[in-house]
């Protein structure tokens, strides 16, 4: 079973390292929007899954990060990409912040319900607000150097890996917060609140600081998609973004390398449906309407024996495991 | 601010949470009986209030429109019930599955509003009789306004006898606070809810076409007025209609001042008063204990 | 000498109803104390006050003499309280190993480290290891706790709670649900843990509280009937009172 993981891995990264050279600069766009996508999908995953939170609010920080990282261009004259993408971080978390100290006193469907109201209640603030444009939204936003990197981001294949690096980066960084001790802590959290109040863990620090870590990472998705569009507008931080996270996270399941791979799938299923008929926004709310009515899409949670226990367990000659033969995910 | 413009603003704020209520009333009753999350309520609204607006006609048409704006409500929310029905078994327990069905059941209603009335926003005409204006000090509040809220009132009065006087009303309350005993009694469910989703249609059908001669129907009414629902439903805590009740006057409210004093932040009021009083009781004004 | 937990007059209303009504206990460091009495005797809500997940109407809560009235339970829990639940509160997704580890990392720096493996905190999964064979529950260390059979989860609770550094554990019910042997095997097990370990534990076998507890308290209808050593309050006829109903109207 590992030995097909392993191998589905490679063959799709290595289908990912080869798109910019089969294919033109439209479809690697394409691609390049659907890992921004998958970002973005992996920010909702990991809150979903690991502390079954379901957020239907991350265009909030999504629109945040996309806003200052064009507005970092525009107006605070910042011309260099990681100092842009590390700025636009930090105000993500700091709008985070206050919102995570509210929601996560919520139980999931007043949790989903408010995280959206907060996105909502951006999205109109950013449709009136003349300075970040207002309804038009922010325009003349330029691709940012790369320096140290020898790289041009006006190339499209250039700003392909860069994203795709970025994709790989957040995923491991993930990999490696799930399998550590705060990852342990946050699946004993989900699991039972009162137990691990009673073993001294403060509940609301180590929510907060797994919702502030989601937010970052769609910070990070908003960011490569201003560059990528090379434009924010209030539909960044609308529901429906919102809506696509949540969508990506339930649709990949328990697994997190199912998510990029679904986020590039949706963005050219998409693709598809609005280049074919002009009723895409009611073909897209089929997709929604579909993957509801799939049995067992949405309510599992990411087992984090898989990409821990091994290692653990590997310490001990293995004894029979009672429980475990029906559960390989 | 003076005085007079307080008081006014007070109105304009009290007269909108009315309609408020409407709205959220009938998010809270699908929620606290079937524990059904209807996202698709947002849509519901602007479907029933292009249906409003386009039977706008002279004279008492007004009461023309009113009616059809509420069976259009009424007549949607049975379909998505419908449609839910179809995979109960999943999505009865499964909040997340309706959370996606019903936003999809949104996009679709949206989608089929705009193509129907070309996406262009519409309003609909009050009857004459109603359109006037009252002079309060140097500013003028709209009479049309307080027939709203007194129309509002009315349904709300009438949905505060169903549910406290009626048999039907004892049994939506011994659901909402026990649904496994309503499930494991002799009684069938399944008419109860269907009834509740028509309800809960025809609270938001209403609230559109009494609203519309005010905020007429627009595309992206689906989210904003929804949020400012969900907004209600969680601060007087999901499930109670008292605790909508008075959450709804108060946002409307919060509203009403945000867009008087500040009109760029006026959502600040608003978060304002999510974070204010979830910070307080996290599970609401009334509502019980949130996890 | 400080009392290492003291409830002072502590009350509890929930409605206009008193759950709890001035009760004062106050407990020596090594003392094992059973707190019975019939049901609706307000034990539950007493422990649940102590431990800080209900907020006392009045009174307070000392330990080893500073007010932790108003901190909420994972600070008590870092001043050295560890509690067990009535109905098992385990992890049920996480294996026997990992609810465990949980316990043993909570006062390590390493706890929450986002950029470390799990696997890799030696000393802990090390401890483990060595509180499952003590416990003789190696052979189901990697199962997930949901498909343990119920008696090992009661066991596995306990030492989930001790396996920090505690010197106040808060039992409530310890041995429900389980067979004479198995609840005694279960509170023998605790109170080997150390002389200075004081606890408080609820038990319905009134038999093997009077046998094992050093101080027996006894509530009814949420107030103190009867407060001593077990043949103190054995020497009253408190207890037939209640329990048979004997005392009229």
């Amino acid at each position: 079973m590992r030995q097909i993981r392993l191998g589905a891995g490679a063959v799709a990264l290595i289908a990912l390292v080869a798109v910019p050279m089969v294919t033109d600069s439209f479809a690697t766009t394409l691609v390049t929007r659907g890992m921004t996508w998958g970002l973005l999908g992996l920010a909702v995953w990991f809150l979903l899954r690991i502390s079954n939170l379901p957020s239907f609010g991350h265009a909030a920080f999504f629109g945040v990060a996309a806003y200052s990282a064009g507005l970092a261009v525009t107006e605070w004259q910042i011309t260099n990409l990681f100092v842009t993408l590390a700025l636009s971080v930090l105000l993500t978390c700091l709008v985070a912040v206050p919102i995570a100290l509210v929601t996560t006193r919520l139980s999931g469907i007043a949790f989903l319900l408010v995280t959206l109201a907060f996105a909502e209640m951006l999205r109109s603030l950013a449709l009136r607000w003349r300075a970040v444009g207002g309804s038009d939204g922010l325009v003349g936003v330029t691709r940012p150097d790369t320096w140290p990197l020898p790289l041009s981001l006006a190339t499209p294949s250039h700003f392909y890996y860069v994203v795709l690096a970025v994709l790989l980066i957040c995923a491991v960084l993930l990999v490696v917060v799930i399998g550590s001790p705060f990852g342990g802590v946050l699946a004993g959290l989900r699991e039972s609140e009162p137990r691990m109040s009673a073993l001294g863990y403060n509940p609301m620090f180590y929510r907060v600081a797994a919702f502030v870590l989601s937010a970052a990472l769609a910070g990070v998705a908003g960011v490569m998609q201003t560059y990528l569009d090379r434009f924010a507008n209030p539909e960044d931080l609308g529901a429906l973004v919102s809506a696509r996270g949540l969508l990506i996270a339930v649709i990949a399941g328990a697994s997190l390398w199912a998510v990029p791979v679904t986020a590039i799938a949706l963005t050219i299923v998409e693709d598809l449906l609005s280049t074919q008929t002009t009723h895409w926004m009611g073909l897209i709310g089929v997709i929604y309407i579909v993957v509801s009515l799939l049995p067992n899409t949405s309510t599992q949670v990411a087992d984090l024996r898989r990409l821990v226990r091994r290692r653990i367990a590997r310490r001990n000659p293995p004894e029979p495991r009672v429980a475990d033969q029906k559960e390989s995910v | 601010m003076s005085p007079v413009e307080v008081m006014l603003q007070l109105m304009i704020g009290l007269s909108f949470g009315m309609l408020l209520f409407l709205l959220a009333s009938g998010f809270t009753l699908t929620f606290g009986l079937a524990r059904f999350v209807n996202l698709a309520h947002g849509a519901v609204f602007l479907v029933s209030a292009y249906v409003a607006t386009s039977l706008s006609g002279p004279g008492w048409q007004f009461a023309i429109a009113l009616l059809a704006a509420g069976a259009t409500g009424m007549g949607l929310s049975l379909i998505i019930y419908a449609i839910a029905r179809t995979r109960w078994g999943k999505l009865g327990g499964d909040q997340l599955a309706q959370v996606l069905l019903t936003f999809g059941l949104l996009l679709v209603f949206a989608d089929i509003a705009r193509s129907w009335w070309g996406g262009v926003p519409t309003s609909l005409q009050a009857p004459a009789a109603l359109d006037g204006a009252w002079a309060i000090g140097g500013s003028s509040f709209p009479m049309y306004r307080a027939v709203m809220a007194a129309g509002a009132l009315v349904v709300a009065v009438a949905l505060w006898w169903l549910q406290k006087r009626t048999t039907f009303g004892a049994l939506v309350r011994a659901g909402v606070d026990d649904r496994e005993m309503l499930e494991a009694s002799a009684i069938s469910v399944k008419p109860l809810f269907a009834a509740v989703f028509a309800i809960s249609g025809l609270l938001v059908g209403l609230a559109a076409g009494l609203g519309a001669p005010v905020l007429g129907a627009s595309m992206g009414q689906e989210f904003t007025i929804l949020v400012l629902a969900f907004v209600v439903v969680v601060l007087g805590g999901p499930g109670s209609l008292m605790g909508a009740f008075i959450a709804a006057l108060a946002v409307g409210v919060a509203d009403a001042f945000g867009k008087a004093l500040l009109p760029t932040f006026a959502e600040f009021t608003m978060m304002g008063l999510v974070i204010l009083v979830l910070a307080w009781r996290p599970s609401g004004l009334l509502g019980r204990s949130a996890r | 000498m400080t009392a290492a937990l003291a409830l002072e007059n502590i009350s509890k209303r929930i409605g206009g109803i008193h759950i709890n009504d001035d009760v004062t206990i106050r407990m020596q460091p090594g003392e094992r104390r059973a707190l019975i009495g019939p049901n609706g005797a307000g034990k539950t809500t007493l422990l649940n006050m102590a431990a800080g997940l209900l907020a006392p109407t009045s009174g307070r809560v000392f330990m080893s003499g500073t007010d932790v009235t108003r901190l909420p339970p994972y600070r008590r829990a870092r001043r050295g309280m560890a509690r067990t639940f009535q109905i098992t509160n385990l992890l049920p997704g996480l294996t026997v190993a990992e609810n465990l580890a949980l316990s043993v990392q909570s006062e390590s720096p390493q706890r929450a480290n986002p950029l470390r493996r799990w696997g890799s905190l030696r000393e802990v999964w090390d401890r483990v290891d060595e509180l499952l064979a003590q416990a003789k529950l190696t052979d189901v260390r990697d199962v997930r706790v949901s498909s343990l059979p119920y008696g090992q989860q009661r066991k596995l609770e306990i030492i989930v709670a001790v396996a920090r550094p505690c010197s106040v554990i808060l039992l409530d019910e310890p041995g429900a649900g389980l067979s004479s042997a198995d609840a005694e095997e279960i509170l023998t097990l605790v109170f080997g843990l150390g002389p200075e370990l004081t606890v408080m534990f609820i038990d319905h076998d009134i038999e093997l509280a009077f046998r094992l507890a050093t101080h027996v308290t006894v509530l009814h209808l949420g107030q103190v009937v009867a407060d001593g050593t077990p043949d103190e309050v054995r020497a009253g006829d408190i207890l037939d009172e209640i329990y048979l109903g004997a005392h009229g109207a």
